[in-house]
Protein backbone atom coordinates (compact mmCIF):
# COMPACT_ATOMS: atom_id res chain seq x y z
CA UNK A 1 0.00 0.00 0.00
CA UNK A 2 1.11 3.48 -0.75
CA UNK A 3 1.68 5.73 2.20
CA UNK A 4 2.56 9.26 1.41
CA UNK A 5 4.24 11.67 3.75
CA UNK A 6 3.82 9.40 6.73
CA UNK A 7 7.29 7.96 6.87
CA UNK A 8 8.41 9.88 9.90
CA UNK A 9 5.38 9.24 12.05
CA UNK A 10 5.39 6.71 14.84
CA UNK A 11 3.73 3.42 14.18
CA UNK A 12 0.86 2.99 16.62
CA UNK A 13 -0.28 -0.46 15.61
CA UNK A 14 1.40 -3.09 13.52
CA UNK A 15 -0.37 -6.34 12.68
CA UNK A 16 1.73 -9.01 10.98
CA UNK A 17 0.42 -12.24 9.43
CA UNK A 18 -2.24 -12.45 12.10
CA UNK A 19 -4.17 -15.69 12.15
CA UNK A 20 -6.97 -16.71 14.46
CA UNK A 21 -9.29 -19.72 14.49
CA UNK A 22 -12.30 -20.04 16.74
CA UNK A 23 -12.90 -23.42 18.42
CA UNK A 24 -9.57 -24.66 17.12
CA UNK A 25 -9.45 -28.45 16.87
CA UNK A 26 -13.19 -28.89 17.24
CA UNK A 27 -15.40 -30.11 14.41
CA UNK A 28 -16.91 -26.66 13.93
CA UNK A 29 -13.67 -24.68 14.03
CA UNK A 30 -13.87 -21.44 12.12
CA UNK A 31 -10.96 -19.58 10.64
CA UNK A 32 -11.85 -15.97 11.39
CA UNK A 33 -8.53 -14.39 10.44
CA UNK A 34 -6.43 -16.10 7.80
CA UNK A 35 -3.59 -13.65 7.46
CA UNK A 36 -4.01 -10.02 8.29
CA UNK A 37 -1.39 -7.33 7.84
CA UNK A 38 -2.09 -3.79 8.89
CA UNK A 39 -0.19 -0.67 9.82
CA UNK A 40 -1.61 2.30 11.69
CA UNK A 41 0.37 5.48 12.29
CA UNK A 42 0.08 7.57 15.40
CA UNK A 43 -2.51 10.30 15.06
CA UNK A 44 -4.20 9.00 11.94
CA UNK A 45 -7.73 7.68 11.59
CA UNK A 46 -8.21 4.44 9.76
CA UNK A 47 -11.37 2.60 8.82
CA UNK A 48 -11.89 -1.14 8.79
CA UNK A 49 -14.65 -2.18 6.42
CA UNK A 50 -16.07 -5.52 5.44
CA UNK A 51 -19.18 -7.65 5.55
CA UNK A 52 -20.63 -9.15 8.67
CA UNK A 53 -18.40 -12.15 9.33
CA UNK A 54 -15.35 -10.79 7.53
CA UNK A 55 -13.26 -10.81 10.72
CA UNK A 56 -13.45 -7.16 11.79
CA UNK A 57 -14.51 -7.86 15.37
CA UNK A 58 -11.97 -10.65 15.76
CA UNK A 59 -9.26 -8.31 14.53
CA UNK A 60 -10.04 -5.48 16.94
CA UNK A 61 -10.20 -7.85 19.88
CA UNK A 62 -6.53 -8.54 19.24
CA UNK A 63 -5.63 -4.88 19.62
CA UNK A 64 -5.87 -4.86 23.40
CA UNK A 65 -5.18 -8.48 24.10
CA UNK A 66 -8.71 -9.79 24.58
CA UNK A 67 -7.71 -12.41 22.01
CA UNK A 68 -4.14 -13.62 21.56
CA UNK A 69 -2.82 -14.42 18.07
CA UNK A 70 -2.81 -18.06 17.04
CA UNK A 71 0.14 -17.11 14.87
CA UNK A 72 1.60 -13.86 13.68
CA UNK A 73 1.92 -10.84 15.94
CA UNK A 74 0.39 -7.58 17.01
CA UNK A 75 2.55 -4.68 18.13
CA UNK A 76 1.32 -1.54 19.85
CA UNK A 77 3.85 1.29 19.87
CA UNK A 78 6.51 -1.27 18.92
CA UNK A 79 5.78 -3.61 21.80
CA UNK A 80 4.60 -7.07 20.97
CA UNK A 81 1.37 -7.99 22.71
CA UNK A 82 1.84 -10.86 25.13
CA UNK A 83 0.06 -12.56 27.96
CA UNK A 84 1.93 -10.87 30.80
CA UNK A 85 -0.58 -9.48 33.30
CA UNK A 86 1.22 -6.22 33.91
CA UNK A 87 1.73 -5.69 30.21
CA UNK A 88 -1.95 -6.24 29.50
CA UNK A 89 -3.02 -3.87 32.23
CA UNK A 90 -0.88 -1.14 30.73
CA UNK A 91 -1.96 -2.04 27.19
CA UNK A 92 -5.59 -1.53 28.10
CA UNK A 93 -4.83 2.00 29.24
CA UNK A 94 -3.25 2.73 25.89
CA UNK A 95 -5.83 1.05 23.69
CA UNK A 96 -9.46 1.84 24.47
CA UNK A 97 -12.11 -0.15 22.66
CA UNK A 98 -15.67 1.07 22.39
CA UNK A 99 -17.67 -1.95 21.32
CA UNK A 100 -20.91 -1.91 19.39
CA UNK A 101 -23.82 -0.74 21.54
CA UNK A 102 -21.47 0.15 24.42
CA UNK A 103 -24.46 1.44 26.39
CA UNK A 104 -25.36 -2.20 27.05
CA UNK A 105 -22.22 -2.37 29.18
CA UNK A 106 -23.27 0.43 31.54
CA UNK A 107 -23.78 -1.14 34.93
CA UNK A 108 -23.57 1.38 37.76
CA UNK A 109 -26.25 3.35 39.55
CA UNK A 110 -24.89 6.73 38.54
CA UNK A 111 -23.06 8.17 35.57
CA UNK A 112 -20.20 9.13 37.90
CA UNK A 113 -19.70 5.54 39.07
CA UNK A 114 -19.68 4.26 35.52
CA UNK A 115 -17.21 6.77 34.14
CA UNK A 116 -14.93 6.62 37.20
CA UNK A 117 -14.73 2.81 37.22
CA UNK A 118 -11.60 2.67 35.05
CA UNK A 119 -9.62 5.55 36.61
CA UNK A 120 -10.35 4.17 40.10
CA UNK A 121 -8.11 1.22 39.27
CA UNK A 122 -5.21 3.45 38.31
CA UNK A 123 -4.19 4.52 41.79
CA UNK A 124 -5.21 8.15 41.28
CA UNK A 125 -6.35 10.55 43.97
CA UNK A 126 -10.03 11.39 44.35
CA UNK A 127 -9.42 14.83 42.84
CA UNK A 128 -7.65 13.35 39.83
CA UNK A 129 -10.44 10.85 39.32
CA UNK A 130 -13.11 13.54 39.55
CA UNK A 131 -11.19 15.70 37.15
CA UNK A 132 -10.95 12.86 34.61
CA UNK A 133 -14.64 12.04 34.92
CA UNK A 134 -15.72 15.60 34.34
CA UNK A 135 -13.28 16.18 31.47
CA UNK A 136 -14.48 13.02 29.74
CA UNK A 137 -18.12 13.99 30.14
CA UNK A 138 -17.45 17.43 28.72
CA UNK A 139 -15.50 15.91 25.84
CA UNK A 140 -18.56 13.88 24.83
CA UNK A 141 -20.82 16.90 25.10
CA UNK A 142 -22.39 16.22 28.50
CA UNK A 143 -21.92 18.19 31.72
CA UNK A 144 -21.74 17.86 35.50
CA UNK A 145 -25.52 17.79 35.70
CA UNK A 146 -25.30 14.18 34.57
CA UNK A 147 -22.94 12.98 37.30
CA UNK A 148 -25.59 11.72 39.69
CA UNK A 149 -28.14 10.57 37.17
CA UNK A 150 -28.88 6.92 36.59
CA UNK A 151 -27.56 5.78 33.17
CA UNK A 152 -30.90 4.05 32.70
CA UNK A 153 -32.80 7.33 32.78
CA UNK A 154 -30.85 8.66 29.79
CA UNK A 155 -31.79 8.58 26.11
CA UNK A 156 -30.00 6.24 23.71
CA UNK A 157 -27.68 8.97 22.45
CA UNK A 158 -26.80 10.11 25.96
CA UNK A 159 -26.10 6.54 27.10
CA UNK A 160 -23.81 6.06 24.11
CA UNK A 161 -21.90 9.19 25.09
CA UNK A 162 -21.57 8.10 28.71
CA UNK A 163 -20.20 4.77 27.52
CA UNK A 164 -17.65 6.52 25.30
CA UNK A 165 -16.75 8.82 28.21
CA UNK A 166 -16.02 5.71 30.31
CA UNK A 167 -13.39 4.72 27.78
CA UNK A 168 -12.02 8.27 27.40
CA UNK A 169 -11.53 8.55 31.18
CA UNK A 170 -8.62 6.12 30.74
CA UNK A 171 -7.03 8.65 28.36
CA UNK A 172 -6.30 6.08 25.64
CA UNK A 173 -3.76 6.95 22.95
CA UNK A 174 -5.50 4.61 20.54
CA UNK A 175 -9.27 4.57 20.37
CA UNK A 176 -10.99 1.70 18.59
CA UNK A 177 -14.68 2.18 17.85
CA UNK A 178 -16.99 -0.52 16.52
CA UNK A 179 -20.01 1.06 14.79
CA UNK A 180 -20.12 4.06 17.12
CA UNK A 181 -23.04 5.77 15.39
CA UNK A 182 -25.34 2.85 14.67
CA UNK A 183 -28.81 3.41 16.06
CA UNK A 184 -28.21 7.11 16.76
CA UNK A 185 -30.39 9.91 15.43
CA UNK A 186 -28.83 12.22 12.80
CA UNK A 187 -27.70 14.98 15.13
CA UNK A 188 -26.51 12.46 17.72
CA UNK A 189 -24.50 10.88 14.92
CA UNK A 190 -23.03 14.24 13.87
CA UNK A 191 -22.02 14.95 17.47
CA UNK A 192 -20.28 11.60 17.94
CA UNK A 193 -18.41 11.97 14.64
CA UNK A 194 -17.29 15.50 15.49
CA UNK A 195 -16.21 14.31 18.92
CA UNK A 196 -14.03 11.59 17.40
CA UNK A 197 -12.57 14.06 14.93
CA UNK A 198 -11.74 16.46 17.78
CA UNK A 199 -9.95 13.70 19.68
CA UNK A 200 -7.88 13.03 16.61
CA UNK A 201 -7.12 16.63 15.69
CA UNK A 202 -6.70 18.21 19.12
CA UNK A 203 -5.34 15.33 21.18
CA UNK A 204 -3.56 13.30 18.52
CA UNK A 205 -5.54 10.20 19.49
CA UNK A 206 -5.14 7.43 16.91
CA UNK A 207 -8.56 6.33 15.67
CA UNK A 208 -9.51 2.90 14.37
CA UNK A 209 -13.09 2.91 13.15
CA UNK A 210 -15.10 -0.17 12.23
CA UNK A 211 -18.16 0.91 10.32
CA UNK A 212 -20.80 0.01 7.78
CA UNK A 213 -21.62 3.66 7.26
CA UNK A 214 -19.83 5.04 4.22
CA UNK A 215 -20.79 8.56 5.30
CA UNK A 216 -19.00 8.07 8.63
CA UNK A 217 -15.94 6.59 6.93
CA UNK A 218 -15.76 9.42 4.42
CA UNK A 219 -16.12 12.09 7.08
CA UNK A 220 -13.66 10.64 9.54
CA UNK A 221 -10.94 8.40 8.25
CA UNK A 222 -7.75 8.97 6.26
CA UNK A 223 -7.18 5.42 5.12
CA UNK A 224 -9.25 2.30 4.75
CA UNK A 225 -8.62 -1.43 5.04
CA UNK A 226 -11.23 -3.76 3.58
CA UNK A 227 -11.47 -7.22 5.12
CA UNK A 228 -12.97 -10.22 3.41
CA UNK A 229 -12.97 -13.75 4.73
CA UNK A 230 -10.22 -13.02 7.23
CA UNK A 231 -7.84 -11.26 4.85
CA UNK A 232 -7.13 -7.67 3.93
CA UNK A 233 -8.27 -7.52 0.32
CA UNK A 234 -7.87 -3.84 -0.28
CA UNK A 235 -6.32 -0.80 1.29
CA UNK A 236 -5.82 2.78 0.35
CA UNK A 237 -6.67 6.34 1.19
CA UNK A 238 -10.36 7.00 1.68
CA UNK A 239 -10.93 9.48 -1.10
CA UNK A 240 -9.25 7.38 -3.75
CA UNK A 241 -11.31 4.34 -2.77
CA UNK A 242 -14.53 6.26 -3.23
CA UNK A 243 -13.26 7.41 -6.61
CA UNK A 244 -12.58 3.84 -7.68
CA UNK A 245 -15.94 2.58 -8.91
CA UNK A 246 -14.61 -0.93 -9.58
CA UNK A 247 -13.57 -1.61 -6.01
CA UNK A 248 -16.72 0.01 -4.69
CA UNK A 249 -18.73 -2.49 -6.69
CA UNK A 250 -16.44 -5.41 -5.99
CA UNK A 251 -16.63 -4.94 -2.23
CA UNK A 252 -20.33 -4.03 -2.08
CA UNK A 253 -19.69 -0.58 -0.72
CA UNK A 254 -21.67 2.47 -1.63
CA UNK A 255 -20.52 5.97 -2.50
CA UNK A 256 -22.09 8.71 -0.42
CA UNK A 257 -24.17 10.95 -2.70
CA UNK A 258 -22.60 14.14 -1.40
CA UNK A 259 -19.18 12.86 -2.50
CA UNK A 260 -20.55 12.00 -5.95
CA UNK A 261 -21.89 15.54 -6.33
CA UNK A 262 -18.37 16.89 -5.78
CA UNK A 263 -16.94 14.58 -8.42
CA UNK A 264 -19.71 15.48 -10.88
CA UNK A 265 -19.23 19.21 -10.39
CA UNK A 266 -15.50 18.81 -10.87
CA UNK A 267 -16.16 17.16 -14.24
CA UNK A 268 -18.27 20.18 -15.14
CA UNK A 269 -15.32 22.45 -14.56
CA UNK A 270 -15.90 23.51 -10.97
CA UNK A 271 -12.77 24.35 -9.10
CA UNK A 272 -12.97 21.86 -6.23
CA UNK A 273 -10.13 22.08 -3.73
CA UNK A 274 -11.42 19.63 -1.16
CA UNK A 275 -13.38 16.43 -1.80
CA UNK A 276 -16.97 16.60 -0.49
CA UNK A 277 -16.54 14.67 2.75
CA UNK A 278 -19.67 16.17 4.26
CA UNK A 279 -22.33 18.74 3.56
CA UNK A 280 -20.39 21.59 5.18
CA UNK A 281 -17.42 21.11 2.86
CA UNK A 282 -19.80 20.82 -0.10
CA UNK A 283 -21.45 24.10 0.79
CA UNK A 284 -18.14 25.90 1.22
CA UNK A 285 -16.76 24.63 -2.10
CA UNK A 286 -19.95 25.37 -4.05
CA UNK A 287 -20.34 28.88 -2.64
CA UNK A 288 -16.72 29.67 -3.50
CA UNK A 289 -17.43 28.65 -7.09
CA UNK A 290 -20.54 30.80 -7.23
CA UNK A 291 -18.80 33.99 -6.12
CA UNK B 1 -57.11 0.38 9.95
CA UNK B 2 -55.32 0.88 13.24
CA UNK B 3 -56.49 3.83 15.27
CA UNK B 4 -54.85 5.41 18.31
CA UNK B 5 -57.27 7.49 20.36
CA UNK B 6 -55.79 9.85 22.97
CA UNK B 7 -53.07 7.33 23.63
CA UNK B 8 -50.56 7.94 26.41
CA UNK B 9 -47.93 5.64 27.78
CA UNK B 10 -45.85 6.05 30.93
CA UNK B 11 -43.15 4.06 32.65
CA UNK B 12 -42.50 4.14 36.38
CA UNK B 13 -38.78 4.29 37.08
CA UNK B 14 -39.95 4.59 39.92
CA UNK B 15 -40.89 8.21 39.19
CA UNK B 16 -43.39 8.58 36.35
CA UNK B 17 -41.91 9.13 32.87
CA UNK B 18 -44.37 10.03 30.12
CA UNK B 19 -43.10 8.42 26.94
CA UNK B 20 -46.13 8.94 24.72
CA UNK B 21 -48.40 11.90 25.35
CA UNK B 22 -51.96 11.92 24.11
CA UNK B 23 -51.40 10.79 20.54
CA UNK B 24 -54.17 10.52 17.98
CA UNK B 25 -53.22 8.63 14.84
CA UNK B 26 -54.84 6.59 12.11
CA UNK B 27 -52.79 4.05 10.17
CA UNK B 28 -54.65 3.32 6.95
CA UNK B 29 -54.63 -0.05 5.29
CA UNK B 30 -52.03 -0.31 2.55
CA UNK B 31 -50.09 2.82 3.40
CA UNK B 32 -46.35 3.20 3.99
CA UNK B 33 -45.98 5.17 7.18
CA UNK B 34 -42.57 6.26 8.40
CA UNK B 35 -41.89 7.27 12.00
CA UNK B 36 -38.78 9.31 12.76
CA UNK B 37 -37.59 11.08 15.86
CA UNK B 38 -34.47 11.50 17.98
CA UNK B 39 -33.32 8.85 20.44
CA UNK B 40 -35.74 8.85 23.33
CA UNK B 41 -38.58 10.54 21.42
CA UNK B 42 -40.86 7.55 21.91
CA UNK B 43 -40.65 5.96 18.42
CA UNK B 44 -40.13 2.40 19.56
CA UNK B 45 -42.82 2.72 22.20
CA UNK B 46 -45.23 4.06 19.59
CA UNK B 47 -44.36 1.15 17.31
CA UNK B 48 -45.08 -1.29 20.12
CA UNK B 49 -48.39 0.42 20.88
CA UNK B 50 -49.42 0.24 17.21
CA UNK B 51 -48.58 -3.45 17.18
CA UNK B 52 -50.43 -4.17 20.44
CA UNK B 53 -47.28 -5.36 22.16
CA UNK B 54 -47.66 -2.60 24.76
CA UNK B 55 -50.95 -1.43 26.19
CA UNK B 56 -51.55 2.29 26.57
CA UNK B 57 -51.72 3.66 30.11
CA UNK B 58 -54.43 6.00 28.85
CA UNK B 59 -56.60 6.02 25.74
CA UNK B 60 -57.14 3.09 23.43
CA UNK B 61 -55.82 1.41 20.31
CA UNK B 62 -58.37 -0.01 17.88
CA UNK B 63 -57.87 -2.41 15.01
CA UNK B 64 -60.61 -2.29 12.39
CA UNK B 65 -62.57 -0.17 14.87
CA UNK B 66 -62.46 -2.84 17.56
CA UNK B 67 -60.56 -2.61 20.84
CA UNK B 68 -58.27 -5.42 21.97
CA UNK B 69 -60.90 -6.77 24.39
CA UNK B 70 -63.27 -7.59 21.54
CA UNK B 71 -60.81 -9.56 19.42
CA UNK B 72 -59.03 -12.82 19.95
CA UNK B 73 -55.44 -11.82 20.85
CA UNK B 74 -54.04 -14.51 18.57
CA UNK B 75 -55.91 -12.83 15.73
CA UNK B 76 -54.17 -9.54 16.46
CA UNK B 77 -50.80 -11.29 16.48
CA UNK B 78 -51.56 -12.78 13.10
CA UNK B 79 -52.63 -9.44 11.67
CA UNK B 80 -49.75 -7.34 12.97
CA UNK B 81 -46.15 -8.48 12.77
CA UNK B 82 -43.16 -6.74 14.26
CA UNK B 83 -39.51 -6.83 13.18
CA UNK B 84 -36.76 -5.49 15.42
CA UNK B 85 -33.34 -3.93 14.95
CA UNK B 86 -31.24 -6.96 15.71
CA UNK B 87 -32.30 -10.09 13.80
CA UNK B 88 -30.26 -12.25 16.18
CA UNK B 89 -32.82 -11.45 18.88
CA UNK B 90 -35.64 -12.67 16.70
CA UNK B 91 -34.20 -15.86 15.24
CA UNK B 92 -34.96 -18.87 17.42
CA UNK B 93 -34.07 -22.02 15.48
CA UNK B 94 -30.93 -23.77 14.31
CA UNK B 95 -32.10 -24.18 10.71
CA UNK B 96 -33.46 -21.45 8.43
CA UNK B 97 -36.68 -23.23 7.46
CA UNK B 98 -37.40 -24.30 11.01
CA UNK B 99 -37.14 -20.71 12.09
CA UNK B 100 -39.74 -19.69 9.54
CA UNK B 101 -41.99 -22.54 10.68
CA UNK B 102 -41.83 -21.54 14.34
CA UNK B 103 -44.92 -19.31 14.33
CA UNK B 104 -46.98 -21.72 12.25
CA UNK B 105 -46.29 -24.72 14.41
CA UNK B 106 -48.46 -23.20 17.11
CA UNK B 107 -51.40 -22.67 14.77
CA UNK B 108 -52.75 -26.11 13.92
CA UNK B 109 -51.60 -26.25 10.31
CA UNK B 110 -50.92 -29.58 8.65
CA UNK B 111 -47.34 -30.43 7.81
CA UNK B 112 -48.04 -30.01 4.11
CA UNK B 113 -49.54 -26.59 4.58
CA UNK B 114 -46.59 -25.54 6.67
CA UNK B 115 -44.14 -26.77 4.04
CA UNK B 116 -45.94 -24.92 1.29
CA UNK B 117 -46.10 -21.67 3.23
CA UNK B 118 -42.42 -21.85 4.14
CA UNK B 119 -41.42 -22.34 0.52
CA UNK B 120 -43.55 -19.41 -0.59
CA UNK B 121 -42.11 -17.09 2.01
CA UNK B 122 -38.49 -18.13 1.50
CA UNK B 123 -38.95 -17.55 -2.21
CA UNK B 124 -40.47 -14.17 -1.54
CA UNK B 125 -37.52 -12.97 0.57
CA UNK B 126 -34.94 -14.68 -1.64
CA UNK B 127 -33.58 -17.18 0.87
CA UNK B 128 -34.89 -20.44 -0.59
CA UNK B 129 -31.41 -21.72 -1.40
CA UNK B 130 -30.42 -21.35 2.27
CA UNK B 131 -33.39 -23.29 3.67
CA UNK B 132 -31.26 -26.03 5.23
CA UNK B 133 -28.54 -23.69 6.52
CA UNK B 134 -28.02 -22.66 10.13
CA UNK B 135 -28.92 -18.96 10.44
CA UNK B 136 -25.40 -18.04 11.57
CA UNK B 137 -24.18 -18.79 8.05
CA UNK B 138 -26.25 -15.88 6.79
CA UNK B 139 -25.08 -12.30 6.39
CA UNK B 140 -26.67 -9.54 8.45
CA UNK B 141 -29.05 -8.58 5.66
CA UNK B 142 -30.03 -12.18 5.05
CA UNK B 143 -30.67 -12.68 8.76
CA UNK B 144 -32.95 -9.67 8.79
CA UNK B 145 -34.80 -11.08 5.79
CA UNK B 146 -35.15 -14.35 7.67
CA UNK B 147 -36.65 -12.47 10.63
CA UNK B 148 -39.09 -10.83 8.21
CA UNK B 149 -39.87 -14.22 6.66
CA UNK B 150 -40.76 -15.57 10.10
CA UNK B 151 -43.36 -12.81 10.34
CA UNK B 152 -44.57 -12.96 6.73
CA UNK B 153 -45.44 -16.62 7.02
CA UNK B 154 -48.23 -15.56 9.40
CA UNK B 155 -49.65 -13.48 6.52
CA UNK B 156 -49.86 -10.22 8.44
CA UNK B 157 -51.76 -7.20 7.16
CA UNK B 158 -49.53 -4.82 9.05
CA UNK B 159 -45.78 -4.94 9.41
CA UNK B 160 -44.09 -2.73 12.02
CA UNK B 161 -40.32 -2.51 11.53
CA UNK B 162 -38.20 -0.89 14.23
CA UNK B 163 -34.91 0.24 12.67
CA UNK B 164 -34.56 -2.95 10.65
CA UNK B 165 -31.48 -1.77 8.74
CA UNK B 166 -29.39 0.02 11.34
CA UNK B 167 -27.07 -2.94 11.94
CA UNK B 168 -26.66 -3.89 8.30
CA UNK B 169 -23.96 -3.23 5.74
CA UNK B 170 -24.85 -1.17 2.64
CA UNK B 171 -25.81 -4.21 0.57
CA UNK B 172 -27.94 -5.71 3.34
CA UNK B 173 -29.63 -2.36 3.87
CA UNK B 174 -30.51 -2.04 0.21
CA UNK B 175 -31.86 -5.60 0.03
CA UNK B 176 -34.06 -5.21 3.09
CA UNK B 177 -35.45 -1.88 1.88
CA UNK B 178 -36.23 -3.38 -1.54
CA UNK B 179 -38.09 -6.20 0.22
CA UNK B 180 -40.10 -3.75 2.34
CA UNK B 181 -41.08 -1.78 -0.77
CA UNK B 182 -42.15 -4.97 -2.51
CA UNK B 183 -44.29 -6.07 0.43
CA UNK B 184 -45.99 -2.69 0.53
CA UNK B 185 -46.78 -2.94 -3.20
CA UNK B 186 -48.42 -6.29 -2.45
CA UNK B 187 -50.75 -4.55 -0.07
CA UNK B 188 -49.10 -5.01 3.31
CA UNK B 189 -49.31 -1.89 5.43
CA UNK B 190 -45.83 -0.78 6.45
CA UNK B 191 -44.94 1.15 9.58
CA UNK B 192 -41.20 1.82 9.38
CA UNK B 193 -39.27 3.35 12.26
CA UNK B 194 -35.91 4.64 11.06
CA UNK B 195 -33.01 7.01 11.62
CA UNK B 196 -32.01 6.98 8.00
CA UNK B 197 -33.51 9.84 6.06
CA UNK B 198 -32.95 8.19 2.69
CA UNK B 199 -35.36 5.51 3.94
CA UNK B 200 -37.79 8.00 5.43
CA UNK B 201 -38.39 9.64 2.04
CA UNK B 202 -39.80 6.34 0.74
CA UNK B 203 -42.92 6.68 2.86
CA UNK B 204 -46.33 7.97 1.76
CA UNK B 205 -46.46 9.78 5.06
CA UNK B 206 -43.82 10.76 7.58
CA UNK B 207 -44.52 11.27 11.26
CA UNK B 208 -41.96 13.21 13.28
CA UNK B 209 -42.12 12.35 16.94
CA UNK B 210 -40.61 14.57 19.60
CA UNK B 211 -40.81 14.14 23.32
CA UNK B 212 -43.72 11.74 22.99
CA UNK B 213 -45.82 14.00 20.78
CA UNK B 214 -46.41 14.29 17.05
CA UNK B 215 -44.24 17.26 16.07
CA UNK B 216 -44.70 17.24 12.29
CA UNK B 217 -46.71 15.14 9.88
CA UNK B 218 -47.00 15.11 6.11
CA UNK B 219 -45.55 13.66 2.95
CA UNK B 220 -41.74 13.50 2.81
CA UNK B 221 -41.46 16.73 0.80
CA UNK B 222 -43.64 18.66 3.24
CA UNK B 223 -41.81 17.38 6.27
CA UNK B 224 -38.19 17.57 5.14
CA UNK B 225 -38.32 21.04 3.62
CA UNK B 226 -38.99 22.32 7.16
CA UNK B 227 -35.24 22.20 7.65
CA UNK B 228 -34.99 24.31 10.78
CA UNK B 229 -37.86 22.56 12.51
CA UNK B 230 -36.46 19.17 11.62
CA UNK B 231 -33.01 20.04 12.94
CA UNK B 232 -34.47 21.55 16.10
CA UNK B 233 -35.62 18.06 17.12
CA UNK B 234 -32.33 16.22 16.58
CA UNK B 235 -32.96 15.15 13.00
CA UNK B 236 -31.59 16.29 9.69
CA UNK B 237 -33.17 16.30 6.23
CA UNK B 238 -31.71 14.26 3.35
CA UNK B 239 -28.28 15.58 2.45
CA UNK B 240 -29.22 17.48 -0.74
CA UNK B 241 -32.23 19.11 0.90
CA UNK B 242 -29.94 20.32 3.65
CA UNK B 243 -27.34 21.44 1.11
CA UNK B 244 -29.93 23.50 -0.79
CA UNK B 245 -30.98 25.08 2.50
CA UNK B 246 -27.38 26.01 3.32
CA UNK B 247 -26.82 27.51 -0.14
CA UNK B 248 -30.06 29.48 0.03
CA UNK B 249 -29.01 30.87 3.40
CA UNK B 250 -26.01 32.44 1.63
CA UNK B 251 -28.53 34.40 -0.47
CA UNK B 252 -28.55 32.27 -3.60
CA UNK B 253 -31.77 31.58 -5.42
CA UNK B 254 -32.32 27.86 -4.98
CA UNK B 255 -35.43 25.93 -3.93
CA UNK B 256 -35.35 23.83 -0.80
CA UNK B 257 -36.75 20.48 -1.84
CA UNK B 258 -36.04 16.75 -2.07
CA UNK B 259 -33.34 16.94 -4.72
CA UNK B 260 -31.93 14.02 -6.61
CA UNK B 261 -28.23 14.07 -7.49
CA UNK B 262 -28.75 14.89 -11.18
CA UNK B 263 -31.30 17.61 -10.40
CA UNK B 264 -29.27 19.49 -7.84
CA UNK B 265 -26.19 19.26 -10.04
CA UNK B 266 -28.11 20.91 -12.89
CA UNK B 267 -29.47 23.55 -10.55
CA UNK B 268 -26.00 24.40 -9.24
CA UNK B 269 -24.63 24.58 -12.79
CA UNK B 270 -27.43 26.97 -13.66
CA UNK B 271 -26.61 29.16 -10.67
CA UNK B 272 -23.03 29.23 -11.88
CA UNK B 273 -24.02 30.18 -15.42
CA UNK B 274 -25.88 33.22 -14.07
CA UNK B 275 -22.81 34.73 -12.46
Amino acid sequence: MEIRGNQERNIAVEVKDLKYTYSKGLPYEKEALVSVNMLVYEGEAIGILGHTGSGKSTLIQHLNGILMPESGEVKVFSEKINNDKKFLKNLRRIVGIVFQFPEDELFAETVYEDVSFGPKNLGLTKEEIDERVLTSLIEVGLNEGYLNRSPFSLSGGEKRRVAIASTLSMKPKILVLDEPTSGLDPLGREEILKLIKRLKNDKNVTIILVSHSMEDVLFLVDRVYILNKGKVVFGGDTVSIFKDKDSIEKFDLSIPEIFMLGEELKKEGFDIEEPFRDVEVAKKEIIRNLK
Amino acid sequence: MIELKNVSFSYYLPEKVDVIKNINLIVNKGEFLVIIGRNGSGKSTLGRLISFILEPTEGEVLIDKKPKMEIDYLDIRKKIGMVFQNPDNQIVSQIVEEDVAFGLENLNYSEEEIREKIDDVLNEVGLIEFRKFPPNFLSGGQKQKLAIAGILVMEPQYLVLDEPTSLLDPKGRKDVIELIKKLNKKGITIILITHRMEEAILGDRVLVLNDGEIFLEGNPEEVFTEVEKIRSVGLSPPVFTYLSYLIKKENFNIDIKLWKLEEIKKEILQLKSKI
